[in-house]
């Protein structure tokens, strides 16, 4: 489970995020919908304890992101904002050294490379370096990275940015397979409204900083007076400006 | 749980594997250590034999027969004389001469008058062996100046000693193992700068270029301490740069067997145990030349602009050479508490031959290693800074 209380961080003058709160439950798969500049990388970067929080509380299961880093990120798989591989190693390295990282070893590291590999690694990308992947073949290895260690929480930044359609439909099968079958909670930002709209069980609508509404789809469609998620979407952010279809 | 070693290795692990397979950084990191000495040694022993053919010196000259008295003094300084025919700019231009002598025709007449008859001297004192041998010519025909002005003194009823006032007596302490350590300055600067260039590549690949590929957030999002990245990055730095000094000290002494500088007067060898003293002592100095291009580099946005920084800081061990090769510095203590300065006044003295002083070593070990953790504690500090993660 993942929670944020109060959170509130500025950048000089400027408010990044105001009071957001969010709770993130297991088996769900929770949206974090907003327009560019929203506030919402902030937010999952103060959640993954590389930004501190000028005001409030993020826990990760219960443990204080701020006071205990090491021992919450362990629960934590992250797909952040930038990609980031290291181009003269192969994916099979990658998986490796971010499995060790997370303290596996041997065969139980082997065990957990082939289980990351099954979502969706062909044979032919494990080992090649990664140098010259295209944006897909690196999202998917930047996945397998948060994947290694089995995580109770997963946080995606923007996960199906760059994916081509087959991609996007693999990622969306995996997000809810790791929901039912393992009961992960999965929290992911996105600017893209059919992005949420076909995934999240709960959604946090975003804007300058702040929570604009929050609920199921049912609920949001209910708030919005409308009938469809993405005309309730744009009722209650005021605006389509920064978002996508 | 696992340890801090367990991250640590798990870490120096990756960056070691990494920093290897960049192979045209490990050649520009290890390719001047291997070949600068030797190249160094090629060109101090060309400068030795440009000397030593100075010897029996062939002198151009024009217009012999105005001065025969001279010419007969020359030829019994060992100089071989020649007719010079010809324009002798543009033949010592050419580098065809590096010495021309010339007699003017109203030599004799002057000679004669017991006024200072005049010749010319032509050379391009920028050559290194028109130099020398013009400081020879120069030499001779004022030692000859003197002899004829003492006779005409004589002549004239006058003790010509009364004509000096001071008499210099040069004696030269010099031994011929403290003469080669000033011309070990060039390749202690070599081997000093071993330790900052190959680790250079691999200090702004794990720090600065790790901001650039953007795969410092991703990595910083593990169960890793900022101690244990740090540290395993250092290592890995450090492990590149005392390789490059043990092959540059290796290269040294195989230069110094290679090319002879007998000519000099001086034959410098370094004995197996003056090689490992001189590894043992520039050890610490990788430590803390890792430390120092990590913390510099860590400060530039890009890769272009961390090579920007370190370029400045890899001039620090030329400039303390330098200083000692313009200056000769007595040892003291306290040059032994600066990182670079302790480590240049220890090679000094094994390339001297005289060993090293142990408390100086001891003290530029230990203040060398701590000045190179106290930066890592700094380094540790900055990675967890959002200015560092994300820029601005």
């Amino acid at each position: 489970m993942i929670q944020i209380d109060n959170l509130s961080k500025r950048f000089g003058d400027v408010v990044a995020v105001d009071n957001f709160s969010l709770t993130a439950q297991d088996g769900r798969i929770t949206g974090l919908l907003g327009p560019n500049g929203a506030g919402k990388t902030t937010t999952l970067r103060t959640l993954y304890g590389l930004q501190k929080a000028d005001q409030g509380r993020v826990s990760i299961d219960g443990i204080d992101i701020a006071s205990d880093h090491l021992k919450a990120v362990r629960r934590l798989g992250i797909f952040p904002d930038s990609i980031g591989l290291y181009g003269r190693l192969t994916t099979r390295e990658h998986l490796h050294f971010f499995g060790r990282l997370h303290g596996l070893k041997g065969a139980a590291l082997e065990a957990a490379v082939e289980r990351t590999r099954a979502y969706f690694l062909s044979d032919d990308l494990l080992d090649r370096r990664c140098q010259g992947f295209s944006h897909g073949q690196q999202m998917k290895v930047a996945l397998s990275r948060a994947l290694i260690h089995h995580p109770q929480n997963l946080i995606l930044d923007e996960p199906t940015n760059g994916l081509d359609v087959m991609s996007i439909r693999l990622l969306r099968s995996l997000l809810r397979r790791l929901r039912d079958e393992e009961g992960q909670c999965i929290l992911f930002s996105s600017h893209v409204m059919q992005e949420v709209s076909a995934l999240c069980d709960h959604i946090y609508i975003m804007a300058d900083g702040r929570l604009k509404a929050e609920g199921t789809p049912d609920q949001l469609c209910d708030m919005a007076g409308e009938k469809n998620l993405e005309d309730a979407f744009i009722k209650l952010l005021g605006s389509a400006e920064g978002i996508a279809l | 749980m696992n340890g801090f070693l367990y991250g640590w290795r798990v870490m120096f692990a990756k960056e070691l594997k990494d920093s290897l397979r960049d192979r045209r950084a490990m050649m520009v990191a290890m390719l001047p250590a291997i070949f600068g000495p030797v190249l160094m040694m090629l060109m101090l022993s060309s400068v030795a034999k440009s000397r030593s053919e100075a010897e029996g010196l062939t002198l151009q000259v024009i217009g012999q027969q105005h001065a025969p008295d001279l010419v007969e003094f020359l030829r019994r300084n060992d100089f071989i004389l020649e007719d010079f025919e010809g324009d002798p700019k543009t033949e010592i231009q050419a580098k065809n001469v590096s010495v021309i002598l010339e007699i003017p025709s109203d030599f004799a007449a002057t000679f004669e008058r017991s006024e200072p008859a005049s010749v010319i001297l032509y050379a391009d004192r920028s050559l290194d062996k028109s130099e020398i041998a013009s400081g020879r010519v120069e030499v001779a025909i004022q030692t000859y100046s003197r002899e004829i002005g003492a006779m005409r003194l004589m002549i004239r009823g006058i003790n010509p000693t009364v004509a000096s006032a001071v008499a210099i007596q040069s004696k030269d302490f010099s031994t011929r193992t403290a003469r080669a350590g000033r011309i070990f300055g060039a390749l202690q600067m070599l081997m000093l700068m071993a330790a900052f260039f190959g680790g250079a590549g691999v200090a702004i690949d794990t720090t600065a270029g790790e901001r650039e590929r953007k795969s410092l957030e991703p990595l910083l999002v593990h169960p890793l301490s900022s101690w244990q990245i740090v540290a395993g990055k250092w290592v890995t730095v450090a492990v590149f740069g005392a390789t490059a000094t043990l092959l540059s000290v290796l290269s040294t002494a195989v230069a110094l067997r290679l090319f002879s500088l007998q000519s000099l007067g001086i034959d410098p060898q370094m004995t197996v145990n003056m090689q490992l003293s001189l590894f043992v002592m520039l050890l610490p100095l990788a430590l803390f030349a890792s430390s120092a291009q990590m913390l510099v580099s860590l400060f530039g946005k890009t890769f272009k602009e961390a090579q920007t920084y370190l370029g400045l800081l890899n001039l620090l061990p030329m400039l303390s050479v330098m200083l000692t090769m313009f200056r000769e510095l007595k040892t003291e203590m306290w040059m032994y508490l600066v990182p670079i300065f302790g480590q240049q006044q220890l090679m000094t003295s094994v390339l001297r031959g005289e060993g090293m002083d142990p408390s100086g070593l001891l003290a530029s070990v230990v203040v060398t290693t701590v000045v190179a953790l106290v930066i890592l504690t700094l380094l540790a500090r900055l990675l967890r800074s959002e200015r560092v993660v994300y820029g601005g």
